[in-house]
């Protein structure tokens, strides 16, 4: 994507604001207490914009647009569905029982509520999932600047069938990571290789020998036969590749040196106050994506008509419930069971990186604001997340990439010097993921594990030493991951599959601990433990038996959903098998002592 | 590695197939059931979710629902902008 110099002032302009208020912010840090939760000073404003900047990382940007693009408005749901019923029980039902419990992190609390061995095990999950998602966090991000910035290695594939180039971007396993482009005539091949200079060139044997192909010059070359498309061939394939002129692992470590700098003088204090800049610049800026794009097709009106011509490709894009039978991964049994009633909970009251920030609310009236403030925001995210999809849709409907549809639809629309201003939305999201991640990440390790194993005497300021050291480690162990992740796409999976796994079985001792008093630590252990270990049961069995359990490719919904259940049945059989706990001891701990 | 996975695959293929076949008999169940609500019902189910949580905002003490706006230095109850969330979701989904 070309920019110009305004859209480059920008963008400097953005970073420079960012730092520097990280900086700022940062100065009068003195405890442990400071650098976790910012001083419990923060102002309900400010933790509802980072509460909804933090969800929306700059890889999201991408892909909800992609995928709107493709199914359509159904994406909202997970707003509107996903988020703003959950914030609003959040605010009056869980958020003011965790901060006035007066601690700092999730497992912390599930220590006070249960005992030592469901806040070690809670807090060990937590800390392993987010040290590794960190480090697929800054990964995918590094990759959805590349694209954006259109600094992927290209491969050309000559072939005459989109099935078969297909094939041969499959086998080489590097659709993430590299750009592959088709061309299908000579003609084509030639205006590719001016346009685009690859960095390896794949033609079929039978294109290969057209008298019109242009000469292929210094770019490396290979020519290829159908029979010969493996995953073996295509390293070998690969191996010709002319390096790109821009390595990821250089985005990897511009973005992880930035944002950790600021995280690392600022902590959560300067985390939520950028994240509140970025908030503005990123809904601002999406925004104005959706204004242009509309105005571009002429107005609301021609934007619908233009969608419900593209019938039956795009006959269910105005439809926000789907059938539970149909073929889209976004149905709405999946959608309510899974997302509404699971994953959406798990991640608004159980994400340690979500919670943390109103934990440092500076009243627990700011706590409970702030999530109604979210909640808000939350209805407006698609209008700037899901419907610039699908106008790129109606803009250009012949994108074959759909990720790629946001950076195109933004190509093709927004004025020179505007650009500038998406892409420090872009930004935003970016770094606002990756600061609250490894915030939380440093928080878990030093509160849940050094602070209670190690030193639980030790003076405010070491806190923040050990918590300042954890970030710098936590930003080196994170690019390692990175690396790791950049090279074997299996990592990159497990990771995103290592969520779906404890989400649910967290939400269920949470949800219990809160709304029953009869919830004993060996019921927790008993649910935490028995359902994360049936989410492994059910993801195993359906990978490797003869007939899936689940009949759509990608089940972390109903994975999620069911884990939640069975986790629900253990906490409450084991509680009620083992004795109960004082009633002194669960003193504002619970919803039902505590209302009122 | 692929050899190990393979491996792995192999050993695992009966087992899974015996979990599978003793988990699919709840999951069908509650597909039989999810499939035959059509989209309109479905629908419904989504907005009494909202409506729901709309009495329970209602019902919630006075005290909950206090906050103290600093800036303007007076005290405001936070029902009304959680009902105007809860109550913009509702239109949305009658809408779309």
């Amino acid at each position: 994507m070309a920019l110009s110099a305004l859209d480059y002032s920008i963008i400097v302009i953005y970073l420079v604001s960012t730092i520097a208020l990280g900086l700022y912010i940062g100065r009068k840090m003195k405890s442990g207490d400071d650098y976790f939760l910012a001083g419990r000073s923060l102002p309900w404003w400010a933790i509802g914009m980072s509460l909804v900047v933090t969800d929306i990382g700059a890889t999201d940007m991408i892909a909800i647009a992609g995928s709107a693009y493709l199914y359509g408005i159904v994406m909202g749901n997970y707003d509107w569905l996903g988020s703003v019923p959950v914030m609003i029980i959040g605010a009056f039902l869980i958020i003011p029982i965790f901060w006035k419990a007066k601690v700092t992190t999730i497992p912390e609390w599930l220590g006070k509520r249960y005992n030592g061995a469901v806040r070690t095990t809670s807090a060990l999950i937590w800390g392993v999932y987010l040290s590794m998602g960190l480090g697929i966090t800054l990964y995918i991000t590094a990759l959805a600047l590349n694209v954006f910035l259109d600094l992927q290695p290209k491969i050309l594939i000559v072939s005459e069938t989109q099935a078969e180039f297909q094939s041969v971007v499959d086998a080489t396993g590097a659709g993430k990571t590299h750009d592959f482009k088709q061309a299908t005539t000579a003609s084509e091949a030639a205006e590719s290789i001016a346009l685009h200079e690859p960095n390896l060139i794949l033609i079929h044997t039978e294109l290969a020998g057209a008298a019109t192909m242009p000469e292929t010059g210094d770019y490396p070359t290979v020519v290829y036969t159908v029979d010969e498309i493996s995953e073996e061939w295509a390293v070998t394939v690969m191996e010709e590749a002319r390096p790109g002129k821009w390595n990821l692992l250089y985005t990897v470590a511009i973005v992880g040196i930035i944002v950790g700098g600021y995280t690392l003088l600022g902590g959560l204090k300067a985390v939520v106050y950028t994240d509140a800049l970025q908030c503005v610049v990123m809904l601002g800026g999406s925004l104005f994506v959706l204004a242009f794009g509309i105005a571009n097709l002429g107005g609301v009106g021609d934007f619908v008509d233009a969608i419900k011509q593209m019938a039956p490709k795009a006959q269910n894009h105005f439809e926000l419930i789907l059938p539970a039978d149909d073929a889209s991964p976004h149905i709405w049994s999946g959608i309510f069971l899974g997302l509404g009633l699971v994953l959406a909970n798990a991640y608004w009251l159980g994400n340690q990186t979500i919670v943390q920030r109103t934990l440092g609310a500076k009243s627990v009236q700011d706590a409970r604001a702030s999530y109604v403030l979210g909640s808000l925001l939350k209805v407006l995210i698609p209008f700037a997340m899901v419907v610039p999809g699908i106008v790129a849709l109606a803009t250009i409907p012949d994108i074959t990439d759909s990720d790629k549809a946001m950076a195109m639809l933004v190509k093709e629309i927004m004025p020179s010097g505007m650009l500038g201003i998406f892409f420090a939305a872009f930004l935003a999201g970016l770094m606002s993921s990756v600061d609250s991640a490894l915030n939380s990440s440093a928080t878990i390790w030093t509160k849940d594990i050094y602070q209670r194993y190690f030193k639980p005497d030790g003076d405010p300021l070491h806190f923040l030493v050990v918590g300042r050291i954890l970030t710098v480690i936590l930003v080196f162990v994170a690019m390692g991951f990175a690396i790791l992740a950049s090279k074997a796409d299996s990592i990159y999976e497990y990771t995103q599959t290592l969520l779906s796994v404890f989400q649910g079985p967290s939400l269920a001792i949470i949800l219990i601990g809160v709304l029953w008093k009869r919830a004993t630590g060996a019921g927790a252990l008993a649910g935490l433990i028995g359902g994360v270990s049936f989410s492994l049961l059910l993801m195993w069995a359906n990978k490797y038996a003869t007939n899936k359990i689940f009949q759509i490719e990608d089940p972390f919904l109903y994975v999620a959903w069911w884990s939640f259940v069975v986790a629900v049945v253990l906490t409450i059989v084991g509680s009620l098998m083992s004795k109960p706990m004082s009633e002194e001891r669960l003193e504002g701990l619970t919803y039902i002592r505590d209302k009122g | 590695m692929d050899q190990e996975m393979s491996f792995i695959a192999k050993i695992s293929g009966p087992p899974a197939d015996l979990v599978a076949n003793i988990l699919r008999v709840p999951g069908d169940m509650m597909r039989n059931v999810v499939v035959a609500i059509e989209p309109p019902w479905a629908k419904g189910i989504f907005i009494a979710y909202f409506i729901l949580l709309m009495v329970w905002v209602i019902t919630i003490p006075k005290e909950e629902m206090r906050f103290k706006l600093e800036s303007a230095n007076k005290e405001i109850s936070l029902r009304p902008f959680a009902l105007l969330s809860l109550t913009t979701c509702i239109v949305i989904y009658l809408v779309f």
